[in-house]
């Protein structure tokens, strides 16, 4: 799936530039293969006639993959750090290591099996920038859009899995037709060594006794490094096509120390999808296939190298971003419109559906009697009255109570009664204040509403005899209190108040006439009085 | 070295993009209008729908209480209930009742009416509920006096009262027999009831 994403992301086009020594090669790049190749030469003139290529070229995103032997890769360790820390350790290192190259890199490689294990790091560097710069000037003069500067060796590893080398001493040969011969070692999948070696002009000299030569130099510089595995041979993946192979084929020889795998360049570059049929011993067209195809991490290029490429992409995010905006306000309002009108068709169906049953209304209504009011309210008004009517009381049924009680108590008579009638039990009659003071107040009982009346009078005849009085009014304050209906009783004044709390003055005189003054409440529950 | 923006690489970009979300701002400004417009059409006619329905299925019932409860209605207000009072009604009685009872003394006042709120709950509804005030100061020669006169009020006043407080006194110490001298004198406060529509419209048949 993601291989299926990035060839159709590939398809646009772009172009690799090859530097090296002798000349530089620039390759086209057009729905998922390399459409043309123009070459110049690595001087003056070339950067002259490079200058006008770009000018009447489109502004295409470009790659330049570097393959000059002034590169140089060098082992280090560095104490295992993350993030700011690890950042500045490797800018230290690098630059101890290659002051004045404005074109360095490095590749974390594992850490250490023993000690403080260590980081593992390859310091990479292009140690002569003035055969990069000129050409990357003019790049920058033309505002191309330089996406990265890659390493050949470095993006080399990539053809280890095509290759199937996955043994841990494998060292990787190609031949470029401008460079010459490269020969990059890894260990354990992880690049150590690479070298570059001049090749003499194609045609003129075999290439196998050269080659192999060369490959006999290099294995006594890894063997004198100490960095080949003794556990394994090395794997020497030879990249050539045509008579190259053929000669090497018939003059190597794998020993306990070496194997073999010659490999055609052109069936290897069949495999990894380039369509055309190569016919040279050379790799260049292989490598820059294989970096437009997979267009790895920048390498060498600084933020400067690639601001126009920045900018280039901020543009291409840009018109993403409107894409974005136009189809998400597309989509959002289209639901809204789509939604709205489906609201409008129901809305329209209701209407519809009202105004048949305002007429099938108006129609039932033409046959009911007219009235003042909403037939409703006929039945609210006379629900009101009725209420009202329930409520409706007199004081006759409180008289008639307090009557029957007198009549036993024919020594009681009666001078005033104030009587009212409400929903609360603590109301007083004639007054809006609370019935009794000192207390919590009289709880409502289960009745609709309460009968209240305030009965003052006296006792007669009298004889002075107060503590009779006493109990008497105690008496029929009690008599009361066991009739129907009676939900609170309260003596407000007694004859004689023998409280503690109150006055009390008199005289023991014979001659003078004594009263003997009550004060009552009685409080009826009504539960419907009709 | 650092590089400024490249303004005439990214112009046209930031244009598109502008524009883009301008027509954005404008397409969902306008969807979003448009919708709210019939959302509350839709709301609007729904709740149409559904008070002339709501009607439509009552108008058994409206014909059920127009031939149930208007007959009634009709007397409530020809009592002086519903709508406007009896003033004159109520005097009238009064007197006539104090005539025949043959009280020894009758005095009234009626204040004006006010819109009144009961201390029992009650549902109102459309109507305004109004009190008026009478006070009856009356001398009795027997308790039954207010009874028969309140007996009379009932029968033949036109109107809904309540007696909401009384105040019996005695006159004197002992029984009067000349019926022209009360026994008792009674101060009653009757409340007259009618109804009248909120709105203030007067209810006329």
């Amino acid at each position: 799936m993601i291989s299926l994403l990035r060839s159709k992301f590939n398809r646009g086009p772009k172009r690799a530039v090859c530097l090296s020594a002798d000349a530089v090669t620039v390759y086209h790049w057009q729905n998922n293969d390399i459409t043309d190749s123009f070459q110049f030469d690595a001087d003056e003139t070339g950067r002259f006639h490079f200058a006008r290529y770009l000018q009447e070229t489109p502004l295409l995103t470009t790659y330049v993959l570097v393959d000059v032997v002034e590169e140089e890769f060098r082992q280090d360790t560095i104490p295992h750090v993350t993030g700011s820390d690890r950042k500045s350790v490797l800018e230290r290192k690098s630059n101890r290591n290659f002051r004045n190259s404005p074109y360095a890199y490095h590749m974390l490689q594992g850490r250490q099996k023993e000690g403080r294990r260590d980081d593992k790091v390859l310091l990479t560097a292009l140690t002569k920038p003035d055969a990069i710069t000129p050409w990357i000037k003019l790049l920058e003069q033309n505002k191309v859009p330089l996406a990265g500067i890659y390493s050949l060796p470095i993006m080399s590893k990539s053809l280890l899995k095509p290759l199937e080398a996955k043994s841990s001493n494998v060292l990787l040969v190609s031949m470029g037709s401008a460079s010459g011969l490269r020969q990059t070692y890894f260990r354990d999948q992880q690049l150590q060594v690479s070298r570059l070696a001049k090749l003499p002009r194609y045609g003129t000299t075999p290439y196998a006794s050269y080659v192999l030569a060369e490959l006999e130099k290099l294995y006594q510089y890894l063997k004198n490094l100490r960095v080949l595995s003794r556990e394994e041979p090395l794997d020497i993946y030879i990249l050539a096509h045509g008579e190259v192979l053929v000669d090497l084929n018939n003059r190597i020889k794998d020993t306990s120390l070496t194997r073999y795998h010659l490999i055609d360049v052109a069936t290897l570059s069949r495999e990894i999808g380039v369509e055309g049929v190569l016919t040279t011993p050379f790799s260049d067209y292989l490598f820059a296939h294989t970096l437009l195809s997979n267009t790895p991490q920048n390498h060498y290029g600084s933020k400067n190298d690639t601001h126009y490429f920045s900018m280039h992409q901020a543009r291409v995010g840009l018109y993403a971003a409107s894409i974005l905006t136009l189809l998400a306000g597309t989509t959002w309002g289209g639901y809204n419109f789509i939604s709205g009108i489906s609201l409008k068709h129901q809305s329209t169906k209701t209407a519809q559906e009202a105004s048949y049953y305002q007429s099938r209304y108006e129609i039932a209504k033409k046959n009911l009697p007219p009235t003042v009011v909403e037939p409703a309210e006929i039945k609210s008004a006379i629900d009101i009255i009725d209420t009202l009517g329930q409520h409706k009381s007199t004081p006759f049924l409180m008289m008639s109570t307090v009557s029957k009680v007198l009549n036993r108590y024919p020594s009681l008579q009666i001078d005033g009664i104030d009587w009212t009638v409400n929903a609360d039990p603590n109301t007083h009659p004639y007054e809006t204040n609370s019935l009794i003071e000192d207390e919590q107040g009289i709880e409502k009982g289960d009745y609709q509403y309460y009968q209240i009346a305030t009965l003052k009078g006296h006792l007669t005849p009298f004889d002075g005899n107060y503590r009779k009085a006493l109990s008497m009014v105690k008496r029929f304050a009690n008599t009361i209190k066991d009739e129907d209906n009676v939900h609170h009783v309260k003596i407000d004044s007694m004859p004689l108040d023998i409280r503690p709390e109150s006055k009390l003055s008199g005289a023991a005189d014979e001659n003078e006439r004594r009263e003997a003054i009550f004060a009552v409440t009685v409080i009826l529950g009504v539960a419907n009085e009709t | 070295m650092k590089h400024k923006v490249e303004w005439p690489i990214i112009r046209g970009a930031i244009s598109v993009f502008l524009v883009c979300l301008l027509l954005s701002g404008i397409l969902l400004a306008g969807s979003f209008f448009f919708r709210a417009q019939m959302q509350n059409e839709y709301d609007q006619n729904q709740r149409g729908f559904r008070a002339i329905s709501q009607k439509y299925l009552s108008v058994d019932g409206d014909e059920r209480i127009i031939k149930d409860h208007y007959p009634r209605f009709i007397e409530l207000y020809n009592r002086g209930i519903i709508g406007s009072e009896k003033r004159l009604n109520w005097v009238e009685t009064l007197e006539s009742a104090g005539k025949a009872i043959k009280l020894p003394a009758m005095r009234y006042q009626i204040d004006s009416r006010k819109i009144y709120q009961p201390d029992f709950e009650l549902t109102t509804g459309a109507y305004n509920l109004y009190a008026t005030n009478m006070t009856l100061s009356l001398g009795l020669l027997h308790e039954i006096d207010l009874a028969k006169l309140i007996s009379e009020l009932n029968k033949d006043a036109t109107g809904l009262f309540n007696i909401k407080q009384c105040r019996f006194s005695k006159t004197n110490k002992g029984l009067e027999t000349d019926p022209d001298k009360p026994n008792i004198n009674a101060e009653c406060e009757l409340q007259w009831y009618s109804l009248n529509l909120s709105e203030g419209q007067e209810i006329k048949l």
